[in-house]
């Protein structure tokens, strides 16, 4: 079974790939809040985000034709929203579309959307595709984030490809067994399904809490420590932060 | 001293199902003892009880003389559970986080729970594995790294159950010669429904219906013997 879909090219050898899971993360997320808090009319500044964010992307060697197929995930979002547009009020003018018309405070609602949810998704890709989800939950840990929280993330990354397994398991079980299903019959099988998803996870959950006790768990989660920053970490931050600075300074 | 001594121990789960009942058996520092049994006979609820994570209804349970009613942590570190599931035993996102599990937990330092986990991996020969995601290896190999996450706790005791199941015949030969020899410097209790596993122990006896009803001495004595199939 094909067990990539999370961190797909985050093995490979890059300058991106070898930075401190704690640097790219700071990263992620000022590049985030930078990006949210810059006016959409300022459009220069966000053609200098994505050249910003591309040039890392190019520097990683992650393919570039993987990240903008990925980042397509936005679209059932920006969608949903696209179709209330016709209906919001607002001034500035209008566009005529032949049966309904958009003004252009609504159109600047959208393209907000648009633009920003494009460019933190692909922030998003960049920094699941550069680092592997272990080193990205150790990051989260040395940044001081709740341990039950990266616990609970932890868990859900060795567990979903577990579940899944089972889940693809029941399907073919159902499968093969299954002669023409009327809508209703295909309907109460698959909740059958995830009932029995359920109770097969509540009871892996208790094994796997008793093998925990068994070596010496008593509700502590201690981690020993990895990491240090270099100078390259050190350096690449300071260059990120003076360009994002500089974005938001210039014009 | 005795490494397990159990007297006389019953338990009965919360549904009503009777697992065991009066269950005696003594083991020596360095032995390896079998159990044998049908499926629902009370193997792995007795294995449970080796390490305190079901404590005894009725009777005792002793590891190196401590009661584990009283003693549960220290008898924890001597016994080593490696349960049936790889999948249950292996919880965390790397082969090294996994390993160190038990280590960490015991409160050593940085560089001795690092020279364990190196050694445990060594010693079940996936050294270079540290860096792995459970869900990238073999179903063997997983078997290896459960362990693996016990033997870094560096315990006394292994208490393996079905250590052998659903492993192809190649893999399985491999497997049995490791257990040969862990064998060597581990007092070992293997419960199993597996005949080839009896050569690799010093006593073997049959479980049924929560009882130690009989001691084993070659295959053909299992089927000599009468079986009740506990009700589940």
């Amino acid at each position: 079974m094909k067990h990539h879909f999370l961190d797909q090219h985050s093995n490979l050898h890059s300058p991106v790939h070898a930075l401190d899971p704690r640097v790219k993360i700071i990263a992620f997320f000022s590049f985030l809040f930078f990006v949210i808090f810059t006016p959409i009319t300022q459009a220069q500044k966000f053609v200098l985000y994505g050249t910003l964010i591309f040039s890392i992307i190019l520097i990683s060697r992650v393919p570039l034709k993987f990240v903008l197929k990925r980042s397509l995930v936005i679209i059932p979002f920006v969608g949903f929203v696209a179709i209330g547009l016709p209906f919001l009020g607002g001034t500035g003018g209008s566009y005529n579309f032949g049966f309904f018309k958009i003004t252009y405070s609504a159109f600047l609602i959208f393209l907000n959307l648009l633009v920003k949810s494009w460019l933190c998704v692909l922030a998003m890709i960049t920094l699941t595709s550069t680092t592997t989800f272990s080193k990205l939950l150790n990051g989260f840990q040395r940044l001081k984030v709740p341990k039950v929280f990266v616990m609970i993330l932890s868990f859900m990354y060795r567990y979903i490809f577990v579940l899944g397994g089972e889940l693809a398991q029941m399907r073919r079980a159902r499968d093969a067994r299954t002669f023409n299903p009327s809508w209703t019959q295909s309907v109460k099988t698959a909740g059958c399904m995830i009932g029995t998803l359920f109770i097969r996870s509540y009871e892996k959950g208790e094994r796997i809490y008793t093998a925990m006790r068994s070596r010496g768990f008593n509700g502590e989660i201690r981690l020993i420590h990895e990491f240090k920053a270099r100078r390259a970490d050190i350096l690449f931050i300071a260059v990120f932060f003076s360009l994002l600075t500089l974005i938001l300074v210039i014009a | 001293m005795k490494a397990i001594e159990i007297k006389n121990l019953h338990y009965t789960y919360p549904d009503g199902t009777k697992a065991l009942r009066g269950v005696n058996l003594d083991i020596k520092k360095g032995e390896s003892v079998y159990l044998i049994g049908p499926n629902g006979s009370g193997k792995s609820t007795l294995l449970l009880h080796l390490n305190g994570i079901l404590q005894p209804q009725r009777g005792t349970v002793r590891v190196f003389g401590m009661d584990v009613r009283e003693k549960t942590k220290e008898v924890r570190r001597k016994v080593g559970l490696v349960f049936q599931d790889p999948d249950d035993q292996l919880f965390m996102p790397t082969v090294f986080e996994d390993v160190a599990f038990g280590p960490v937990n015991m409160k050593l330092d940085e560089e001795e729970v690092k020279k364990r986990v190196k050694k445990a991996l060594e010693a079940v020969g996936l050294d270079e594995f540290e860096n792995r995601s459970p869900h990238h290896l073999s179903y063997g190999e997983k078997k290896r790294v459960a362990i693996a996450t016990v033997l870094s706790m560096e315990p006394e005791i292994l208490v393996l159950d079905e250590p052998t199941l659903a492993l192809d015949p190649w893999i399985k030969r491999d497997f049995i010669k490791f257990l040969e020899e862990l064998r060597k410097n581990h007092t070992m209790v293997i419960a199993a429904h597996d005949l080839d596993l009896i050569k690799l122990s010093d006593r073997t006896y049959l479980l049924n219906n929560g009882k130690i009803t009989r001691r084993i001495n070659k295959k053909s004595d299992i089927f000599n013997s009468k079986i009740t199939v506990a009700k589940l």
